[in-house]
Formats: structure tokens, sequence, C-alpha cells
């Protein structure tokens, strides 16, 4: 609960149309099952009024958690301890386009699919396409360091991050990196920030990287009858020196849901489809096309689709994009796990959560970027019941172990926020995980900038 | 002689050491051994500093130098998940050549340590000739193992493409000059080799025109593996295929599959054309491209390579694409009234410009840089290393830096 005095600066800082203390619950969850309401929820409108939202709190000690658009889906944003949510979709301009040196600088609240929206006209896109990009904001993928479906060719929100304006836990601005592309000005602070989830600074204003716009591109989709055939497709297909631009595999349950859902057409029979896309000159595709509808049929492929218009593209990735919310067929809740294993292991990981599915009497779907081997396994459950929620996290937590035993990491692209706090001592060693707290005390004394998450401070 | 450098031979063994102008020069030949050397220094609070090719350890006191050319072993190449775990006392161009051989592509080559130890490179983050459309160093790292300046050893990362564990303890180590650890270990990634390349080699009689000419490619789709333009005096050193005598030589690559390769320089071309550009020749058999295969002409890279380690650039500065003429325009002015004369390196699409000078004259040198650097900053241009920003903010990030520096290295002993 803020002081009343507390509250009236906020709102001096703000307006009081922007500062609000009650009926804030909508602000206190995420894409998770955690909720906490915080004290005070603040809409600033500029990097100046951040500053000084911040300052006031560490002059006063009350924690601060950013917030885009609360899609996370590690715990990440939701305010645990109370304090002020800063609320960042406000602050949603583009700043500039400059298609010349190919870079635009935005402001934290864009909603990434607005801002694609704006490029595509001019030829130009910016790669990270989170699937949430709908509504998720480039703030928050700066802040989980966000991937996509077309990460496998084009890198993460981290390899499009060129520099950042920072309001440190101090209320200082700063800015890290810069327009140019290659800076070499000292460590990269750049970096540290992408993907820490709020706790070393508030991002006020991005610099991105653009590109133009693919000359062409081909769609496909594949099924297999077994989910080691589809793995191993993909991995023939990158052994021959054709990196896609999307490798999407959805299991047996999966494809039922969105089959359910879409009536798309779907193999429900299928052990696993592959959602293919390569782009590029408009020349090299054929080729391609043809040397990967051969390695899927060196694989055991049952059928092969390749789309010839844009319908027909549209069709092929309706199951992907409605697979998420079509599991509520199912049942009420799911959680989606986020865990990275290393290509190879893709067959092995599978084949775990098989077991941990049959072990806990959940049931486990698995939808995967193959290609980077980053698995997204949701579990579905009733949250109403206790006893399954607590099903639920030892089953998670049995996966975070799996992944990590193949050589795996915790995350892929979602972060630990609050709910991998508990495995980050199965990824790290105690010097590794010492220097992280030590870098979140040196940056935030008084850990005011999302207490407790990431790194546990 | 310093007494704890009488426990070196316990860790190294006979013949691994050498006492050199008051400096003791080692050579360890594991991680093992690094971390035992750097956790004695540490004890002795005394100065390490990890050898560089050519330079000489900048310090007043004794400094323990650690060379790891010896280690310098290929651990693994991994095919399925397209990785490498190599020693970090690996050279660059040995570790390309051998992945080449192998299939593979390892793009973040540096220009200006081709020759030398990967260490360097990365602890630099040095920028290469294919940075342009492939990207730094971090893109390329998965994983290191580095020993801290306590001797502690850290491994962070894996065979992974994507991770966002945790805090990005691998990128802080990449550009920091070993300040923050010796990298010994290095888990690459790696790309499968293009199908096909095609070089062309063309000439310009104006500067202005080449990297105007350069710079509109991106904007239009077309994206060279490597895009370089050469004064004139530097080009026909380097003794490039057609460029004769005052001529600015341009070195566009294009790198992928062969269907689309021959359309990509067509379009090249055209907009070559249009900036007076001339095409001197195409070559597409990797072996032109890559050495010498008409003696005494170095063919293409390997001379652009042996002139360009011959003149250490005198600075590199780095400036958006569509502000490279200004930079030119402050460059030539400067030198003029400096009474000096220069030559560039323009990496296009980067854009980085190394600049080298004849430097007779220390004076004219300084007023060159004097009005070089006033310039710059106002065109948003900066010097390799040089923080830009307003003053407050910029002490604050070098507060930032030192704090991280205590972290990880409590007693101050690395020398960057």
């Amino acid at each position: 609960m803020l002081s009343s005095a507390v509250t009236a600066e906020l709102k001096k800082i703000v307006g009081t149309m922007y500062c609000k203390c009650d009926e804030n619950l909508v602000y206190g969850y995420d894409a998770t099952l955690t909720q906490y309401p915080p004290d005070a929820v603040v809409f600033p409108g500029s990097t100046e009024e951040v500053a000084q939202v911040i300052k006031l709190a560490n002059r006063e000690l009350i924690p601060v958690v950013s917030r885009g658009a609360g899609t996370n889906l590690s715990g990440g944003s939701v305010p645990w301890r109370g304090g002020i949510v800063l609320n960042l979709t406000r602050m949603n301009r583009i700043l500039e386009i400059d298609t010349n040196n190919l870079l635009a600088v935005v402001e934290p609240g864009l909603v990434n699919a607005d801002f694609q929206e704006v490029l595509a006209p001019l030829g130009y896109y910016y790669p990270p396409d989170p699937a949430s990009m709908k509504v998720c904001t480039i703030g928050g993928n700066v802040g989980e360091c966000a991937g996509g479906p077309r990460c496998l060719k084009y890198g993460v929100t981290r390899d499009y991050i060129r520099g950042l304006e920072v309001v440190l836990p101090t209320g200082e601005v700063v800015m890290t990196g810069s327009k140019n592309k290659p800076v070499t000005d000292g460590y990269d602070l750049t970096r540290l920030m992408i993907g820490s989830e709020g706790i070393l600074g508030v991002f006020t204003k991005i610099i991105v990287g653009i590109s133009p716009l693919p000359a062409a591109k081909k769609t496909m989709l594949c099924s297999f009858a077994r989910i080691e055939d589809a793995t191993n497709a993909v991995a023939d297909m990158v052994g021959e020196g054709i990196v896609p631009t999307t490798l999407e595999m959805m299991d047996n349950l999966l494809i039922n849901c969105a089959e359910d859902h879409t009536r798309a057409g779907l193999p429900r029979d299928a052990a696993a489809i592959l959602l293919i896309e390569v782009d590029g000159y408009q020349e090299d595709l054929p080729r391609q096309v043809e040397t990967i509808r051969e390695l899927c049929r060196k694989n055991k492929m049952r059928e092969f689709k390749l789309a010839t218009s844009a319908a027909e593209v549209d069709q092929l990735w309706v199951a992907r994009r409605t697979v998420i919310g079509a599991v509520a067929r199912r049942r009420p809740s799911y959680s989606l796990q986020d865990v990275t294993v290393p290509r190879n292991k893709m067959p092995a990981i599978v084949n775990k959560i098989v077991e941990i599915s049959q072990k806990y009497q959940l049931p486990i779907g698995v939808l995967a970027h193959a290609g980077d081997g980053n698995l997204h396994p949701l579990v579905l459950f009733d949250e109403r019941d206790p006893a399954e929620v607590a099903k639920v996290h030892e089953a998670e937590g049995e996966i975070c172990r799996a992944a990590l035993e193949l050589g795996g990491t915790l995350s892929g692209e979602h972060g630990i926020g609050s709910l991998k706090l508990p495995y980050l001592e199965w990824e790290f060693s105690a010097t590794a995980l010492n220097l992280m707290k030590g870098i979140k005390r040196l940056f935030d004394p008084n850990n005011i900038l999302n207490p407790g998450k990431v790194v546990g401070v | 002689m310093k007494d704890w450098w009488a426990k070196l031979p316990a860790i190294l063994g006979a013949g691994q050491y050498v006492e050199e102008k008051g400096n003791m020069l080692v050579f360890p030949a594991s991680t093992g051994q690094v971390s035992s050397i750097v956790k004695l220094a540490h004890e002795n609070n005394a100065k390490v500093v990890v050898k560089k090719s050519g330079a000489g350890a900048n310090v007043r006191e004794p400094v323990l130098i650690l060379d790891l050319s010896k280690m310098n072993e290929i651990i693994e190449v991994d095919k399925e998940n397209l990785t490498a775990s190599v020693m970090s006392g690996i050279v660059l161009s040995t570790f390309q050549a051998k992945m080449k051989k192998q299939g593979f592509y390892f793009p973040p080559i540096s220009i200006w340590d081709y020759t030398s130890p990967m260490i360097e490179a990365i602890a630099a983050n040095h920028t290469g000739l294919n940075t342009g459309r492939y990207g730094k160093w971090r893109e390329y790292i998965l994983g290191v193992e580095a020993v801290l300046p306590t001797g502690e050893v850290l491994s962070v990362g894996g065979k992974n493409i994507k991770c966002v564990s945790g805090l990005d303890l691998m990128g802080l180590f990449i550009g920091s000059h070993s300040q923050l650890g010796i990298i010994t270990r290095v888990l690459v990634r790696l790309l499968p080799k293009p199908k096909a390349r095609k070089l062309l080699i063309a000439s310009a009689s104006s500067l202005l025109d080449a990297v105007n000419a350069t710079n509109s490619l991106g904007p239009r789709g077309l994206l060279p593996a490597r895009n370089e333009v050469i004064t004139s005096r530097l080009a026909l050193e380097m003794q490039l295929p057609g460029i004769e005598k005052g001529q600015i030589a341009v070195l566009t690559e294009v790198e992928g599959f062969a269907e689309s390769l021959q359309r990509q320089l067509a379009e090249i071309d055209v907009v070559y054309q249009k900036y007076g550009i001339k095409r001197r020749q195409i070559i597409s058999e990797e072996n032109e491209i890559e050495k010498s295969t008409k003696e005494p002409s170095p063919c293409v890279w390997s001379g652009y390579f042996s002139r360009a380690h011959a003149y250490p650039p005198t600075y590199s500065f780095t400036v958006l694409p569509a502000k490279t003429q200004l930079l030119i325009g402050i460059l030539d002015k400067a030198a003029g009234q400096a009474g000096i004369s220069h030559e560039m390196i323009i990496h296009c699409g980067v854009v980085a410009m190394d600049v080298f000078i004849d430097a007779q004259d220390l004076s004219g040198l300084m007023q060159f840089e004097e009005m070089v650097l006033k310039e710059l900053r106002l065109i948003g241009g900066r010097m390799a290393g040089e923080k830009i920003g307003i003053l407050s903010h910029i002490g604050e990030l070098k507060q930032l830096e030192a704090g991280l520096r205590r972290l990880f290295d409590p007693h101050g002993i690395m020398v960057g």
C-alpha cells in the first residue's frame, strides 16, 4: 500500500488520469497462473516521466515492475511484491524509420505487429516474430529476448537491437549502443540489458535493425507417422545447407486440438506435422522445395502439401496460429513451457515428455520450433484442482531437468521470471549465479526493479 | 624475478615459460593450467595480460603474459548441431580453412587479426569482412569456458541456438579485451558452406560514387556477403585484377544458392553503372577468389589480407551508411589542412572505415585527429572504442563498467 504522499507525487508526474491505485488486478497477472495486484499502475508518456517515477521509487524503496502487454510466460511481469507497475503502452510511437540505414527507433510500448504493418508497405520488416506478436510489445520482446518462428534463419531479438535508451534504477538516463551497427565502445551493456526482464533498467527508446522483405517464399506442410522421422528430416534439411525461415512442429495431441478448432484438414492420425517455410530469391526456391520434399520422403513422410496461393499459405498457418487457444477444448487450463535442447536431442526430449505425461497422467502436447531445438510443451489441466496444479509444477520441473540433462537450457525465448527461479541452480554454477546477482546489485543497489526475478535478488 | 614465479614450473612443466624483458611469458596448454596460473597471480596481486600478436604489455611493473598459442585444438565438430568446440588459441584463418574443408562456414572473420588467435578477435569483438551480412562475434558464439581473474573456471552456454536463461554473461566477455576473464574454449555456431560464390571486381574514379553505389544496394534488397571499397594506392598494392593506377577498387561478393547469383550480380552491375562504376572482372571459382592461381599476382582476398596487414590502420571510424559521404569529406578536408596523405578501406554495409596514414609528421597527425573527431561527432559517427552521448550519461556508464570490472576482478590484475 502506497502512502497518500507517494500516490500524489505519482499523479503529479504522470497526470491523474494515468495513475490508477485501485481495480488493478488486470495488471497483476500475465500469461501464467500467477496473480499479485500492484499498489499502483502508472502510464508514463515520456522518458522524463519514467525517470521521475523511478527516482521516486528508488527514494521510497518501492518495487517497480515494467510491463508491456503482459503476455509474459514466466511470471516476469507479475508484481509479486506489490509496488508500482510501470505500464509502458502509452509510449508506443515509431520515432524514426530510416530505410537508407536499415534501422528504426521505436518506443517500448509499440506492438510488434503494428510495427510490421507500418514497415511492410515500405518493403521492410522487423524479423523477430513471437507468436504473440499481434499484442506483445517491442519493449517486452527486448526484455525477454523474444524469438519466434522466423528466428531459425534470422535470429532472435538480441540480433536486431543496436542500442537502447535506458532509465537505470537510480533514475539516471543512459544510452547504450548506437545507430551504428558495429560498436566496440566498452562492455556490451546493450546485450546485458536484452533478456534481463526489467531487473537492470527500463528501456524507453529502442534502436532496431530492419531488413528488406524477402523477394519470395514457399510454404509447405508435411506429416509423419513418427516424431523421430520429422526431427530427422529437420536435421537432414539443415545438413543439406537449407536454413528454412520456419520449421514448426506439432505433435498428435496438438494436431487434433487444432483440427477440432479449425477443420483445416490436418491428418488426425499423424504423429507429427512440420510447417516449413523457405524464403529468398525467387529462382533459388524451387530447388530448395524439391530438396526438402526429397528429404521428407527419405524420412518416411506421409503427405506433403505445397501452398500455391496466399489463401493456401494462410490455411497451412491457421493451425499453428490457433493451436494454443484450441487446447481449451480439451482442458480449461494450460501451461506453456519453453525449454531448448541441441537440435539432435529433439527425439530424446520428446520421448521424455511422453514419459512425464504418462507418469503424471497429464496430457502434454508438443509444439516446437524444431529447427532450433526450442520446444513449447503444453501441459493441459484444470487450475481449479489444486492436486492437479501441484502435478503440473512437478511435471514442468521434470521437463526442465530433462532438457538440462540433454545439454539444453531452461529458456529459449520466454525468460526465467519467477517461475523458473527454482531451477536456475540446475543450469548455472554457484560462480555464475553469484556474478549475475552481483550485476543486479551493482545496477540496482536498492533492489527496486522487478525484485526477486531472473537471478533471485 | 618475483618469488611466486618459482611456482610456475610445477604448473606448466619445463620449457613452457620464459623471462623476457622483466616480464614472464608463459605457454599454458589447458584451461586447468591457465586457471592455476591466474589463481597464483590473483593471490600475489600480479598483473596478467593475454598476449596479442605483435604487441607488448603496456604496464610499468613486471607482468605475466599468457601466450595461448598452444591451446589451438579443435575439440569437436558437431555436424548434426552445426557447432564446433575450439580452444581459443587457434588461429582464425586456420580454423576457417579447416571448417571449409568439412563443408562448413564460419562467418565472423576479422580483418586485422585474421592470422591471429581467435581470442584476440573475440576479446575485441572485431568487425570483419562478413559483418554487414552475417553479424558480429556474439551471434556466432554459443558457449564459452573462461578463467575468471580469481582463477575460477566459468562455463556458460551450450549447443542451443536460443538461450535466455539468467543474465548474458557470455555477451560481457565478448569485446571486454579479456578484462573480465580469459576465454579458453569457445563453442561456435557454424553455417553450411554457401553453394556458390561470385566476386565482382569493379573500379571507380570517384570515391564518393563508389560508396554511394555500394550503400544503395541494401535498401534495394541486395545484400552482398562482402562489399569493400579501397582507395587507389592500397588497391594498386593489393594487385587486384583489372585495377589500374589511380583507380578506386570495389570488391563486391555475393554467395548463396547458384540459381540467383547471376541475377544478383546483374542487378548490382546495373546499379554500379548508374554511378559510373565499371565492371572489371567477375570471378566464380572459389580458389581464384580465395587464393593465388596466377603468380605473382595474389588473387583476391589473400592479396587483400596480405596488404592490409602491412598497413595496420591508424584510425577506425563507424558512421551510418548514409553519412559515409560526409565522413569522407571531413577526412579529405582534415588531411588537406594537416598536410598528410591517407588511404582507406571502407567496409560498406556496416559502415566501418579504416583509415591509414603515413605519419611522418606527428604534429600533422594530431591536427588531423582533432579536426576529424570534432566533426565526426556532429554527424553521429564514432571512433573505435569511443563512447558518445551526454557527459553525465557517459560517466554513469563508465561507473557501471568499473563496477563490473571490480565484480569480476576484485584485485584488478587483468590488463586489457
